[in-house]
């Protein structure tokens, strides 16, 4: 983790205390990873807003449920990506069609992602957090709450399986 | 090392996670077995790819996130007469069942009644400005009979009346807060870019006709003494309607401007302190405005020491022989919620502004307030009844029902003669189901809280309350509780409906505390004069 505890445990306080300025702007610093996470699932702005505000929510409400601050970047990633699913459950698969149609400046992206999707999402989560967010195999493991075997063999075999629907590579 | 282990290793090696001996090992392999070659050449670029792809995400977007959208759900829920606000204003569809919709009509008819009265009081004494002011669209015409504009509220009552059919309308409110009755011209609005609709709330009234229905519209204060207010409606809805299907919209623009004068209103500072069986309460000012009375206290919710947590406080004015208790024309004050430390809160007393006295006393009059301490217990599911011991108090598991879309658990309270607590706050907690039904698990419980069953309303002296009129001393003395676990619930919740079938089985049973009330009748007196 590189987050310090202390200034970990003043954020969480500080949330507790409803002072949710401080979260936004932890969720500024950190922009760049969450708005890629979102981004692997929803590929759209609006919809990306819509989930980073609603984990906020989420966050704020539960809260009390993190033990140890020293987990809250992790926690919050939890969340993220629960709220991420469940905008595209809702969501029907339109995003996708929506993206593409609308969206002319992202074509290969697109289809990068469309790859990326096209593998099971236990594979698919593990590449994302590793590889799109930057978060190591432990972080991972505490993110996902599996074990970090676990992690490792979900890794290879995601990069496999992605591997060999990449074909230009 | 074999190519297993090499296979093993490569991702930490593609990361630089490894120390330079077993990195040597490796490439030292790589060299010489031409399969592992190939695979870490293929990871890698796999890699590079993932990595050259997300790199090209613009994440430089400016997000637009507002804390303060969440802070305004969280004061909206909490404003005590806000709820009855949201039950109101959400009401479209009521109850399959005639008697339910009779039920409520009676409720509605009768929070309506007091409402109006308590308007009409102020309006007859010259207070505000009564209009007549109307649009007409649709067949639908939409009166603006009056406005009370002060520095806490503006409240304005309209009558809609639909002009060929039978039907009440009102004006759509949906969930997500998006009111299709905006209110503009001299309004202040809260924040610089806070969309207006977030401003109003609205409660229907009822009236005799079939065909009508008053609408009290609550918005912030006047930006100017004098000045125009605007409202404008673009879709209507029949309110309490039978069923899904016979919910009527009617689309099309009713526009009224309207003039009003903003009244002043007198502030005092009090600043005094009051020990509340250890919690300290500062009442902090008294602001006496045509609409409303308004204390503004502070509170220290949560007394470490003995574990009370202060739930609610609620005050009278005392005036010759006359009292003063919660207002019936405003919303209630905003109450800050927190679950320790200084929260800041607002009670709306009834308007005493036109006999504007210059010496009352102001009654803390009741402290609801929960003694917390979390105890789990263990229950034996299949041998019930089983006694469990919280506090000196005796709750009875009596037992547990399993259908197909619910599992019900009925619990009794203590039932000795000398218990002093109201209700036991009790719940189930199904541990991690919310996210790990989406094969997420963050370690998240969701609680199922007890309703009351079985209960008695009673009044300040502990005498069952006939009338059932609810008022701050009113509080339920619960009996029995039940605790649904419902398949709607895991679905309202977004949890996959066959995650229920794992879960209907609870785990343990949580006690949070027990709740209290009692009536401090400590009184703070105010001169104005001096």
């Amino acid at each position: 983790m590189k987050v310090i505890s202390l200034e970990n445990k003043r954020l969480v306080n500080r949330i507790k205390s409803g002072q949710l300025q401080f979260l936004v702007q932890w969720i500024d610093e950190n922009k760049d990873r969450l708005y890629k996470i979102s981004w692997s699932y929803l590929y759209n702005h609006a919809d990306i807003e819509d989930v980073l505000q609603d984990t906020l929510i989420k966050a704020y409400e539960n809260i009390h449920t993190l033990k140890n601050t020293n987990y809250f970047e992790t926690w919050y990633i939890s969340i993220l990506i629960n709220e991420c699913r469940r905008k595209l459950r809702r969501k029907k698969r339109e995003v996708l069609m929506e993206s593409i149609e609308h969206g002319e400046y992202y074509i290969e992206e697109y289809d990068f992602f469309q790859e990326l999707n096209s593998i099971d999402d236990i594979y698919k989560e593990v590449i994302v957090l590793k590889y799109i967010s930057g978060y190591t195999q432990e972080e991972i493991a505490d993110i996902l709450g599996i074990p970090i075997g676990t992690v490792k063999s979900r890794i290879y075999r995601g990069l496999k399986e992605l591997r060999k629907l990449i074909k230009e590579v | 090392m074999d190519c297993n282990v090499v296979q093993d290793k490569l991702l930490d090696y593609i990361d630089g996670n490894l120390s330079e001996e077993e990195e040597k090992e490796i490439e030292d392999h790589l060299e010489n077995c031409a399969e592992c070659s190939k695979e870490y050449a293929e990871m890698k670029s796999t890699v590079g790819y993932i990595k050259d792809k997300s790199n090209k995400i613009d994440t430089n977007k400016v997000l637009n996130l507002d804390p303060n959208r969440l802070k305004r759900r969280f004061v909206g829920r909490l404003t005590r007469i806000g709820l009855i606000a949201a039950i109101l204003s959400l009401i479209l569809v009521a109850a399959a069942f005639a008697t339910e919709i009779l039920d409520f009509t009676k409720w509605w008819k009768k929070n309506s009644e007091k409402r109006l009265s308590a308007w009409e009081e102020l309006i007859e004494k010259g207070v505000g400005q009564k209009l007549n002011i109307s649009a007409t669209d649709k067949n639908i015409r939409v009166t603006a009979e009056g406005v009370i504009a002060d520095d806490i509220n503006t409240i304005i009552l309209l009558k809609i009346e639909d002009l060929k059919g039978n039907t009440r309308f009102v004006p759509v409110r949906d969930i997500s807060n998006d009111s299709s009755l905006i209110v503009g011209g001299d309004i202040t609005k809260k924040y610089e870019g806070a969309p207006i609709s977030y401003e109003i709330i609205y409660l229907p009234l009822y009236t005799e006709d079939d065909n009508t229905v008053k609408l009290m519209v609550y918005t912030s204060p006047m930006s100017k003494d004098e000045g125009e207010i605007e409202i404008h409606i673009d879709e209507l809805v029949s309110y309490l309607n039978e069923s899904e299907e016979s919910v009527e919209r009617i689309t099309g623009n009713w526009n009224l401007t309207i003039p009003a004068e903003k009244i002043k209103a007198k502030h005092y500072p009090i600043d005094k302190a009051i020990d509340l069986g250890g919690n300290e309460l500062t009442i902090e000012r008294i602001t006496i405005a045509p609409t409303v009375t308004k204390i503004y206290y502070k509170l220290n919710v949560y007394n470490e020491e003995n574990k009370r947590f202060i739930d609610d406080v609620s005050f009278i004015i005392k005036h010759g022989n006359k009292t003063y208790g919660q207002s019936e024309l405003t919303l209630g004050g905003a109450m800050e919620y927190k679950s320790s430390g200084v929260v800041r809160r607002e009670f709306d007393i009834e308007s005493i502004y036109l006999e504007d006295p210059k010496d009352i006393d102001l009654i803390v009059n009741t402290c609801k307030y929960t003694i917390k301490g979390l105890e789990e217990y263990d229950i034996d599911w299949a041998n019930l009844p089983q006694v469990v011991e919280y506090d000196n108090s005796k709750i009875t598991i009596e037992e547990v029902k399993y259908s197909e879309d619910s599992t019900e658990v009925i619990i009794k309270e203590d039932d000795s003669k000398d218990r002093k607590y109201i209700r036991t706050n009790i719940c189930l907690n199904i541990g991690d189901v919310m996210f790990n039904a989406l094969q997420q698990r963050v370690k998240t419980n969701y609680s199922f809280y007890g309703k009351p069953l079985e209960y008695e309303v009673r009044d300040s002296k502990g005498k069952v309350n006939a009338k059932k009129d609810w008022t701050d001393e009113t509080h339920m003395f619960v009996f029995k509780q039940k605790i649904t676990i419902n398949k709607d619930d895991f679905d309202r919740q977004d949890l996959y409906e066959n995650s229920f079938k794992k879960h209907t089985i609870p785990g343990k049973l949580c006690i949070e505390g027990q709740e209290y009330i009692e009536f401090p009748n400590i009184k703070i007196n105010i001169n104005s004069g001096k």
